[in-house]
């Protein structure tokens, strides 16, 4: 393949493989070191993509690969620990659209990074059960099982917000009508 | 025809939602030293086809489950 084409079509997905590393790593200088390694890599063995073929595939491969790579190297290290801290500050329930994504971004951030990145693959970007197994080297059966799995957790970390939502909306309730000396109807 | 996941109506928010926190990321500007590199691919040395650089797709990438 050419390399002014190659060039010109990895530049076109370096956003989209940032967002990706975003999902793996909920970290943006993680994600940042991650992007920068996977462009390395894809530049240097260039020879090794098949032209025709899915460029932001073998991307996301890459990407991917070089991801777990490295946490096997590092698996002493405590994953994403600005990020953790900064999303683990508690955001009250709000019915605000940004402090809600702001919740669903960290309760993202709890699951497995096997799990979110199956919900990505499948959830954002639209891959089949078979297209996700095939970028991630798994079965189609253990693509299912993440995807259930994430969405079981994060379905019941919704739910649960909703409810506080709730107990919040009722407390709130409850102390205007004390104030005021009234009675709920 | 591919298998394609059937939705119910949480997993429909919750995709909503993975959607939105997907495109506010990927709208994010790159960082400057992402843009740089970029910008000095041409000078880097590219390899001759002997070896396997880490993280290179194989037919040997199963992951433990």
């Amino acid at each position: 393949m050419d390399r002014q084409d190659a060039k010109a079509e990895l530049t076109s997905h370096m956003k989209v493989l940032r967002a990706f590393a975003m999902s793996l790593t909920r970290n943006d200088a993680a994600a940042d070191d991650l992007v920068q390694d996977t462009v390395l890599k894809a530049w240097t063995n260039l020879e090794k993509f098949q032209e025709g073929t899915n460029m932001r595939a073998w991307l996301f491969t890459i990407l991917r690969n070089t991801f777990y790579s490295n946490r096997r190297k590092a698996v002493r290290e405590v994953e994403d620990s600005s990020g953790a801290i900064t999303e683990s500050i508690s955001v009250k329930p709000a019915h605000d659209g940004r402090l809600q994504l702001a919740e669903f971004r960290r309760a993202l951030g709890e699951l497995p990074v096997e799990q979110r990145e199956i919900l990505t693959l499948i959830g954002v970007l639209q891959y089949s059960y078979e297209e996700a197994a095939d970028v991630c080297g798994v079965k189609v059966g253990t693509v299912k099982s993440r995807l259930n799995r994430g969405r079981e957790a994060l379905t019941l970390k919704m739910q649960m917000n909703s409810d506080d939502r709730m107990e919040l909306t009722d407390a709130a309730t409850h102390a205007v009508v004390a104030a005021s000396g009234g009675t709920a109807a | 025809m591919a298998n394609r996941p059937q939705n119910q109506p949480w997993d429909t928010l919750i995709d909503e939602n993975l959607k939105k926190v997907f495109v506010e990321d990927a709208n994010a500007d790159l960082p400057p030293h992402l843009m740089e590199l970029l910008d000095r691919l041409d000078k880097i040395p590219v390899a001759n086809g002997a070896g396997q650089a880490a993280g290179m797709p194989s037919h040997s990438q199963e992951e433990a489950e």
